[in-house]
Order: structure tokens, then C-alpha cells, then sequence
């Protein structure tokens, strides 16, 4: 059954949905000078759903696995959280780890909030009027 | 249904001693007392409502309830929203303002808004729809009419703000110009005993 094998959070613990962001797992053998990626997607809604994380190869001593976040900042996207790599040593994540992602945006005044709010809405009329023209 | 012509009717039990309710642990000293009033009269939540930008009336108050969702305990908030969307146009887009927590996310779970519009050569008076898509709209005909676009309320996260910090909009859209009013009343629910901020357009 499918289970929730991380959440992205920001500091306080509250999960991250609109989060454009992506993820990988990697494997650290001691054996291996390079890691070896074994799970790696998009993270949706800000979890990440499967039904375990990969088992570690039982031949090799695992020194580290990690889960990678990767944040994309783009024109227009949300671009107020960080990616983040989190290291677990000896050992692979355990299910339900939350992943807290730091906060690197704009913690505004109100002038600069109520600018940031009237600049979207005149983004959202212009795109919606392309769908609904003005009429004369 | 008839109303109690006095404030005396109680709704609940007024022990003399502490009984065990059937099928509960409660006893009845810990059991709230409510009054008829308390339950059948006003309006619930927010009702003193500020005056904002474009003609704007808001606020937002906190509701006696709570929840416990998953272990998670929840207190519950009330919006309330009145807005005029006019001129006639074919999109509007009306900036209620912006709630701003101290940790956590906002989920709103009730939505009881109300869409007015005039009906005057129509079939008289006034037409009363929820808000949503269809919900019927006029113009300078005096005759209302159902819409067919979009017509819902936003709520966003603006680009490099922490995620407490919510905007609000009214959108609505149709392919003729149109107007109407729009009353909203929403409830939502926030992490218990966190702060929320409510900021009007101003």
C-alpha cells in the first residue's frame, strides 16, 4: 500500500503544496568512490508517496543515504524556499521524514504586501481577459 | 417553526449532580449550556466588517468551534466579504486582502457566499445564487442572467512570501460584461492557538 515516504516542510513543519520542486535518493556504498542514485521524481502536492524506500544493497556497507531537493526558481514561481540535501548516516530514510526546506524569500511590510497583491491581481485580469475579451 | 417567546429554553441539562451521559465519559458538569437564542439567533462569525479599497466591506473573526483532525487540533475562523463587482466587465478581479498566520497553512472548509443580482425587467427583484459557476449576473438590461465563465474565491501564496501568507481574491469572469455583488462567507480552520492576521485591501 502506498504510504507517504517524505513530506517537504519549511521550518515550522507545515507542508509545502505548491512546492515546484524535484527530488533524488542516493546510496553512499563505502565500497564506491560515486553514490548511486535509486529513487528520484517530482515531488506532488509536497510529499512524496511510495511504498518503501529501496533496500540497501546487502553486499555493501552503506555509508550515507541522502534525499536531494532541488527547488525551482523561476520567473512567476513561488521562489521563496531553498532546496536542501539531507544526509542520514548509516542508515536509509525511514518513512514519514519531513524535509525542512529553509526559507530564502521576502518576509514583507504591508505596503510591499499590498503591492505585491495588486501587481497579481493586474497579472490575473490581463491573463484572464485573453480568455474572456472585453467587450465593447 | 414557532419561536419561544422568552430566552428560558434550554438546550442541554442543568444538573443538580454529576451524572455519566450514556454511551460517554462526560458528565454532565462538564457539558456546555446552551440557550435557544445561543443557537437560533444572528449571524455566526464575522460581523463587524471594515470598509477597503473598491468598495470593499471585510473581516474576519474566531468561531466558538474547533476541530481535531488526525490529533491535530484545529481552531476555525470566520471571513466575511462585501464586494460590488462593477462596472460591468467581462473579468473582475477583486483583492479582499490577506491573511497572514503565525505557522501553519490555512484550509478553508466551509463556503456560504452569496451572489445578488437585478432582476428588475426580468421576473422582478433581485436573483440570489450561491457563488459559483452559473450563478446568475446582470448588466445595464436590468435582467439577470447565468454565468458562464468562472466565478470562486482565490486563495494564494504570492511569489517569495512565506507559505502564512495567504491573498485573497474574487475571481470572476463571463464572456459579456456583467455585474453583481458579491457576499462572502467562508470559514476556515488554522493550527490551534496561532495567530491570524487579517489585512483588508485597502
Amino acid at each position: 500500500m502506498e504510504q507517504t515516504l517524505f513530506t517537504v516542510t519549511d521550518d515550522k513543519g507545515t507542508v509545502l503544496k505548491p512546492i515546484d520542486a524535484t527530488y533524488s535518493i542516493n546510496y553512499m556504498y563505502k565500497e564506491d568512490p560515486s553514490s548511486t542514485t535509486v529513487l528520484e521524481g517530482v515531488i506532488s502536492r509536497g510529499a512524496v508517496k511510495g511504498e518503501e524506500f529501496p533496500e540497501k544493497d546487502p553486499l555493501k556497507e552503506l555509508e550515507y543515504s541522502e534525499i536531494i531537493i532541488t527547488t525551482e526558481s523561476k520567473p512567476g514561481g513561488w521562489n521563496a524556499y531553498s532546496g536542501k540535501a539531507q544526509r542520514f548516516l548509516s542508515k536509509t530514510p525511514e518513512k514519514g521524514e519531513g524535509i525542512k526546506l529553509p526559507f530564502t524569500g521576502t518576509i514583507p511590510t504591508k505596503e510591499e504586501a499590498q503591492d505585491s497583491m495588486e501587481a497579481r491581481k493586474q497579472e490575473m485580469i490581463a491573463a484572464l481577459e485573453v480568455i474572456y475579451p472585453p467587450s465593447n | 417553526m414557532t419561536t419561544p417567546s422568552s430566552n428560558e429554553q434550554f438546550v442541554g441539562v442543568n444538573a443538580s449532580q454529576d451524572l455519566t451521559e450514556r454511551g460517554s465519559s462526560l458528565i454532565n458538569s462538564k457539558r456546555q449550556i446552551y440557550t435557544y437564542t445561543d443557537l437560533m439567533s444572528g449571524a455566526a462569525g464575522a460581523t463587524n466588517l471594515v470598509s477597503g479599497g473598491a468598495g470593499i466591506f471585510a473581516g474576519v473573526s474566531k468561531l466558538s468551534a474547533a476541530y481535531t483532525i488526525g490529533g491535530i487540533e484545529y481552531d476555525c475562523y470566520n471571513l466575511k466579504c462585501i464586494a460590488p463587482l462593477r462596472p460591468e466587465a467581462t473579468v473582475h478581479v477583486i483583492l479582499i486582502g490577506s491573511i497572514e498566520v503565525g505557522a501553519g497553512n490555512i484550509f478553508f472548509i466551509n463556503n456560504r457566499s452569496n451572489i445578488e443580482s437585478v432582476d428588475f425587467s426580468g421576473f422582478g427583484g433581485y436573483t440570489n445564487n450561491p457563488l459559483n459557476l452559473g450563478a446568475m449576473v446582470d448588466d445595464s438590461t436590468n435582467v439577470a442572467r447565468q454565468l458562464n465563465g468562472l466565478f470562486y474565491v482565490n486563495q494564494e501564496n504570492i511569489p517569495t512570501y512565506p507559505v502564512e501568507f495567504s491573498a485573497l481574491y474574487i475571481i470572476a469572469t463571463d464572456t459579456a460584461a456583467f455585474e453583481c455583488d458579491a457576499y462572502i462567507d467562508m470559514d476556515f480552520i488554522v493550527e490551534k492557538d496561532t495567530t491570524v492576521d487579517f489585512t483588508i485591501n485597502p
